[in-house]
């Protein structure tokens, strides 16, 4: 036995006390204890370098069998960059994300984030760290790998920048599918949902690193000048892998954080965010189209968002007593915040708040004169903010309904079957009646799907059963819209009124 | 140091801890008893920010676990009932790294692993995987690891299960220097003859509810309304017996060889007076002493075992 730990570090020994100590050491204060971490755990891990070890195999492989196939018909450096990125892919989006889901779920195991949770380090600053590490082993592969990728290019017939974007979208790819494996990972503290993450966890590697094998194939094959829809079409690539980069590390952190802590904010805002990026980068590339894009945004991003809402709409209701304590004291702050502080009514806020603001700049980019958006994507766009207004009014009404703990689930089963009941109710009818589904009445008013879809037929097939009713259509929707605002105004000053007691509480 | 204030937890329809209410002082080692499912680990996870109180709240060291969680963590380190080892990292990289992860660094994270390795007698493992360890040197890593940031408080959920005589005492003995340091330390253990010897006061549960809290003398005063003396004597206890039974405040006299037991139920003066009255007697009294309270007796009396 020794001294006491406490009495041992007298407190004039500061953090900045960095004397005596290597450089390394005192950069590695700086950085995620995570992330350093993650790097020793590699290092002395058999299995990285059993890895190494294949690679370089494969390696001497492929520069073998170059050099005895180099009298036949040789296609220069391009012949020998296919099978380089044929075993460097595979490393950086199977072998590279399944590490990063396997660390993730021995972090939850026996507790062990518990003890994490207790220091300094948070759910974001975890993910991160673990992030980090997948990019540096990833660089660590790239770099044993440049060698040959060097030999590529001296051997002619394939271009550096052909090279750099290759190594840059794996890399990138690499990245997504580690986030996707810590997401995954972190699902996991769901016992029923383990297995099912480790089956889909390993599927969707597989087929993300056959899609990039193919597609990597195909852009070195097919090489001949980038063409400026390529460029556009590669950044447009490159900010989606950042955006689920981005979307996944929230999650991981999301079920890092009790329940009863704010999990709601990141997801509410994100949605905004990347509308705000989609936007800037419409502007930047392709500014005379942006009318069109802004409809076709307002008509993806109202759908695709879906899983934003229900997270949102389905939640307890009231602020729980850790984040009643985040509240802004400002009462205009904490006015501003309402729609993305957690709880239900407060969702059902961040829901009107997301449309309108889908809504109000779709409006606003067909100010533009540059183009005429086409009437049935303007209606497709407009039917959907009301559309998920509208059932998105229904969810929230199923979910003040159910009690407990499988709530959520009940809530969304109802929604579900009504949904349902809208769509094959009218339907049904319809065959009863004259025996086939085929023209559009009223009574379909409330399926999204044979409303929109009959207009689109009609519009671009010159089929279907829409009559151009659009305006019509599109009144009776809002209408259904404005009598269930009024009918969830109470739910929604609730969710006002709890904020501002709050803030007033915090004021004391 | 530690205020538990109302605190309910519930999972579902089972309410785990119902309306808890207690307060350790400062510098104090307090024993967390009651049988399995009684809320124990809830109570010690709420207390230690890891878990949120439907309602009620945890305050230590003046600072709310609701309100400033950080500024708890701080204070309070917390032993969880199981140890998680990390693969292919040894004994001084793992504590290097919550030494990091509690935010120290440079000269005083090195001293700090330094002086909690001496402590926790690590020095020999250092370079040794921690998932090689012993069930006894994982727990005095995982002690180890929770000294880092030198808390005031210390949240010990059943840190000897498991452990051998001789861990289970190496352990009891760090506990010892630790309360000796002036740490406050609440400890959970089903040994409760450890807790006996290391525990200044003692808090117990029975179906998330309080039964006792208190200084154990406390406790024991209140859980008898008698104290029981035993009287040795040079040669039989049988005129001995005759004495007792004829002093007032005695009741149930029992006599085995030279030794006679009784309970007492007045006070520590007329208690003296007694002694004073047999040795005037001509009582060849070798040995006079009040049997200390049994924390096995209190939790037998105290609790009815159920289960929830």
């Amino acid at each position: 036995m020794s001294e006491i730990p406490g009495e041992a570090v007298p407190a004039d020994v500061a953090p900045s006390g960095h004397d005596h100590l290597p450089f390394a050491e005192r950069v590695s204060d700086r950085v995620n204890p995570i992330f350093l971490r993650e790097m020793q755990q590699a290092f002395n891990a058999r299995s990285f370098l059993g890895v190494i070890g294949v690679v370089l195999a494969a390696i001497l492989l492929i520069g073998l069998m170059v050099a005895l196939g180099a009298d036949r018909a040789f296609e220069g450096g391009r012949q020998v960059f296919i099978p380089v990125m044929m075993v460097l892919v595979p490393v950086m989006t199977m072998v590279l994300p399944m590490q990063a889901f396997n660390s993730m779920q021995h972090e939850l195991r026996e507790g062990a984030v518990d003890q994490l949770l207790m220091s300094e380090l948070t759910p974001g600053r975890i993910v991160r760290g673990k992030m980090m590490a997948a990019g540096l082993l990833a660089l660590i592969f790239v770099a044993v790998f440049a060698p040959m990728l060097a030999v590529t290019y001296l051997l002619r017939g394939i271009d550096v920048g052909t090279i750099v974007i290759c190594i840059g979208f794996t890399l990138l790819f690499a990245l997504a599918a580690s986030s996707v494996g810590i997401a995954m990972g972190a699902v996991t503290l769901i016992k029923p949902l383990q297995h099912l993450a480790r089956l889909g966890v390993s599927l969707a590697l597989a087929g993300l690193t056959i899609g990039v094998m193919g597609s990597l194939y195909q852009v070195v094959r097919e090489l001949s000048g980038m063409r400026s829809s390529d460029v556009e079409g590669m950044i447009a690539t490159a900010a989606a892998l950042v955006v689920g980069i981005v979307l996944m590390n929230l999650v991981a952190a999301a079920v890092l954080t009790h329940p009863y802590e704010n999990r709601s904010t990141s997801f509410r805002v994100f949605p905004f965010a990347v509308t705000g990026i989609a936007y800037a980068m419409a502007w930047w590339l392709a500014p005379r189209d942006v009318p069109e894009f802004a409809a076709v945004w307002t008509l993806v991003a109202s759908a695709g968002a879906v899983p934003f809402y229900l997270g949102a709409l389905t939640e307890e209701r009231t602020l729980s007593p850790r984040v009643r304590t985040l509240v802004p004291k400002n009462r205009l702050l904490a006015l501003l915040s309402v729609p993305f502080l957690p709880g239900s009514d407060r969702g059902l806020w961040f829901v009107l708040l997301f449309l309108a603001t889908l809504g109000a700049s779709f409006l606003a980019a067909s100010v533009v004169p540059t183009l005429v958006v086409p009437d049935v994507v303007a209606f497709a766009a407009a039917g959907a903010l009301n559309y998920v207004w509208i059932w998105a009014c229904v969810l929230r009404w199923a979910r003040g309904q159910a009690r407990g703990q499988r709530a959520r689930i009940r809530a969304l089963a109802v929604t579900l079957a009504l949904l349902a009941l809208a769509c094959a109710g009218p339907a049904i009818y319809d065959l009863a009646a004259s025996g086939e589904v085929d023209t559009w009445g009223w009574h379909h008013l409330l399926n999204p799907f044979f409303t929109m879809g009959s207009e689109f037929r009609r519009h671009i097939l010159g089929s279907g059963s829409g009559d151009g009713r659009w305006w019509e259509i599109l009144t009776a929707l809002a209408s259904i819209s404005a009598v269930l605002l009024l009918l969830r105004a109470p739910g929604l000053v609730r969710g006002v009124r709890e904020v501002l007691e709050a803030s007033r509480a915090r004021r004391g | 140091m530690l205020e538990v204030r109302d605190l309910v937890r519930t999972y579902g329809k089972v309410c785990a801890v119902d309306r808890l209410s207690f307060a350790m002082p400062r510098g104090q080692v307090w024993g967390f008893i009651g049988p399995n499912g009684a809320g124990k680990t809830t109570t010690m996870r709420i207390a230690a920010t890891l878990d949120l109180p439907d309602s009620g709240d945890a305050v230590v060291d003046g600072m709310s676990a609701l309100v400033e969680p950080r500024e708890v963590r701080r204070r309070v380190g917390f032993m969880a009932d199981q140890f998680a080892p990390y693969p292919n990292l040894t004994v001084r990289p793992y504590l290097d790294f919550f030494a990091r992860a509690y935010g120290l660094s440079g000269r005083r994270r090195v001293r700090t692993v330094d002086a909690v390795v001496g402590f926790c007698g690590l020095q020999e493992f250092e370079a040794r995987p921690t998932t090689g360890l012993s069930k006894g040197m994982g727990q005095r890593l995982h002690l180890a690891k929770t000294l880092l940031h030198d808390p005031k408080l210390l949240i010990l959920d059943e840190p000897t299960a498991g452990l051998d005589p001789r861990a289970r005492i190496e352990f009891r003995s760090l506990l010892g220097e630790l309360a000796a340091a002036g740490k406050s330390v609440l400890i959970s253990s089903h040994i409760l003859s450890e807790l006996q010897e290391a525990c200044d006061g003692v808090v117990v549960l029975e179906r998330g509810r309080i039964v006792v809290a208190g200084s154990i003398a406390e406790v024991a005063r209140g859980l008898r309304a008698h104290r029981t003396v035993r009287v040795r004597l040079l040669g039989p206890g049988e005129a001995a017996e005759q004495f007792f039974l004829t002093q007032p405040s005695v009741e149930r006299v029992s006599t085995a060889g030279s030794e006679v037991a009784f309970d007492y139920t007045g006070d520590d003066d007329g208690l003296a007076t007694m002694l004073g009255r047999a040795l005037a007697q001509g009582l060849r009294v070798v040995e006079f002493r009040l049997e200390a309270a049994n924390l096995e007796d209190i939790f037998l009396q105290m609790t009815k075992g159920r289960l929830q």
